[in-house]
């Protein structure tokens, strides 16, 4: 993780970039994984959801719609 | 009961889910962003627990809190339907089924990579956290099968109301046999997360976290029903419209 | 309530399990394939296959339980002899107990009285162990047959069932495959074993019949 010979680079590329992420002595990959698989997971398990929601709202209403034409 | 039935009406439902969810998500999205920038950021690290990665106890331990509440949600649901009837209790145990499952599986995996620096294995069978959800996943998978299994929504809210119910008088025996088949194997590298004494300043993250992912949760669980009285209502207007034409 | 109309499911059940499954050979056979095959797949060595045969004869047993239920209930549900019981308001979850009994008699409790001899084939050592070992086998595998019986009765309208039946019941299943592996092995600390057999055996007698009956009655409509 820490070699020196990547520090520099490190530094020219994102230096600033690097300062905003929390500071992790060791383990850093086993920690972004836990938390990007959160990520995954929730954030997938919420845009399903929102996507459920939505085309059964649009089904509702279409069928509202054909009603009404039907009457 | 008073309560219960104001719950019961799907018209009323709709209407304190339309504000109380948005609510929800909002809460529960602030209050997961504060315990991440607090456990990421803020919290030292603790070297009794291994260093750095016990900063994804702030993950794991909401999510473990999620599996076992949901199931037991999804059980009394379940018992309320089977006795009472009420519609909405059914579509909150059919709610609560895939998004438990899902939390059930994200405290499995983040338990797995955990494990990897902290035990060196991926999957620690002598473990029983991780063999107890393992089984309440399977618990989760089952019900999900049998209620896509039924040819019709009635007979799917009865078998699977049903099938919780077992399932949630065998989860404390489930429970107790693997704490007792683990206890035989327990090697003494083990090193539990919610150990006797938690300092403070790693408690309120915790909490917080816990209390945001159960507000996203519940918000979740109230769009999926939400979904599901629609998607209901379409169908009996359709049913009407074939009836009548 | 006269017990005629549970008696008669009884015999009629243990019937058709003993003449459609070749009386209790097919049960035995699949149990014999499935604990032989293991051998073949992780190889000879004595003191490894000592270790490991009374598991494999547990997920055997498991195994050929959940085979044996899949249709236990599909046929009644097929002919109408539910509905005939429920029209009579015959108690179902003693007639569901009477035929899950019956199965288990004719495909469960042979397993058990052959177990010695396939503990002999995994290196056991002969002695009153091998008995006691059938007794155990025989009291969870009452509990595997009346756990996999509640699966059975949920999914009794459901086309090819037999996968269905097996993800319900496998979570069931463990508190007895750990406490009768625990029993058999005699382990440290273990000593309570069999006795939480017997309890979560009892458990299951007690809760199963009535989840089987208000499955079935769900299979009727």
């Amino acid at each position: 993780m820490d070699a020196p010979g990547r520090a520099p680079a490190r530094q020219i590329i994102g230096g600033r970039m690097m300062d905003f992420l929390p500071h992790l002595d060791k383990n850093a990959a086993y920690i972004w994984a836990c938390y990007g698989l959160g990520l995954v997971l929730i954030g997938g398990a919420v845009i399903g959801v929102m996507l459920k929601a939505r085309a059964a709202k649009s089904a509702l209403e279409r069928m509202n719609v054909s009603d009404e034409d039907a009457s | 009961m008073g309560m219960l039935s104001s719950f019961a009406n799907p018209h009323r439902f709709l209407a304190l889910s339309n504000w109380l969810a948005p609510l929800f998500y909002a809460l529960g999205a602030a209050l997961i962003a504060w315990g991440l920038w607090q456990g990421l950021w803020m919290v030292p690290k603790d070297e009794y627990q291994g260093g750095d990665i016990m900063r994804v106890m702030f993950i794991h331990v909401p999510a473990a809190w999620l599996a076992m509440a949901s199931y037991s949600a999804m059980a009394v649901a379940s018992f309320i339907w089977f006795v009472w009837r009420h519609e909405l209790a059914d579509i909150a145990a059919k709610a609560i089924a895939p998004l438990g499952a899902t939390w059930t599986a994200l405290c499995l995996a983040t338990g797995s990579v955990w494990g990897k620096p902290t035990w060196g294995t991926w999957w620690q069978w002598d473990d029983a956290r991780m063999m107890s959800v393992l089984f309440l996943l399977f618990l989760f998978l089952g019900y999900m099968a049998l209620r896509a299994a039924m040819d019709s929504r009635q007979k799917a809210a009865r078998a699977g109301a049903i099938l919780a119910m077992v399932g949630g008088l065998n989860v404390p025996l489930i429970k107790f046999s693997v704490d007792m088949f683990t206890s035989l194997h327990q090697d003494s590298s083990v090193i539990t997360s919610e150990g006797p004494k938690m300092a403070a300043v790693y408690l309120w993250p915790l909490l917080m976290s816990g209390l945001g992912h159960s507000l996203l949760f519940g918000a979740l669980v109230m769009t999926l029903m939400r979904a599901e009285i629609w998607t209901r209502r379409a169908a009996r207007q359709r049913a009407r419209l074939l009836a009548g034409a | 309530m006269s017990p005629a109309p549970i008696l008669s499911a009884f015999r009629q059940a243990l019937g058709e399990a003993w003449a459609g499954g070749a009386g209790a050979l097919l049960p035995l056979g699949f149990f014999a394939g499935a604990a032989v095959l293991v051998p073949l797949g992780i190889g000879t060595e004595p003191g490894m296959l000592r270790a490991v045969g009374p598991g494999i004869l547990w997920v055997s047993l498991a195994l050929s339980s959940l085979v044996t239920l899949e249709r236990i209930f599909q046929a009644d549900v097929e002919d109408g002899a539910l509905d005939l019981w429920l029209q009579a308001g015959a108690p179902v979850s003693a007639i569901a107990a009477a035929k899950t009994f019956a199965h288990w008699l004719t495909a469960g409790l042979p397993l058990a009285l052959m177990s010695p001899v396939l503990a002999l084939m995994f290196q056991a050592e002969a002695g009153a162990d091998l008995l006691a070992g059938a007794l155990i086998y025989g009291l969870g595998g009452l509990a595997f047959f009346f756990w996999g019986g509640v699966g059975a009765a949920l999914s009794a309208t459901v086309r090819r069932g037999g996968l269905l039946i097996a993800l319900i019941a496998l979570p069931l299943y463990v508190p007895t495959a750990i406490f009768g592996s625990m029993a058999m092995s005699g382990a440290a600390g273990g000593d309570s074993a069999p006795l939480l057999l017997v309890a979560s055996t009892l458990f299951a007698l007690a809760l199963a019949p009535f989840a089987m009956a208000a499955a079935l009655r769900l299979a009727a409509d």
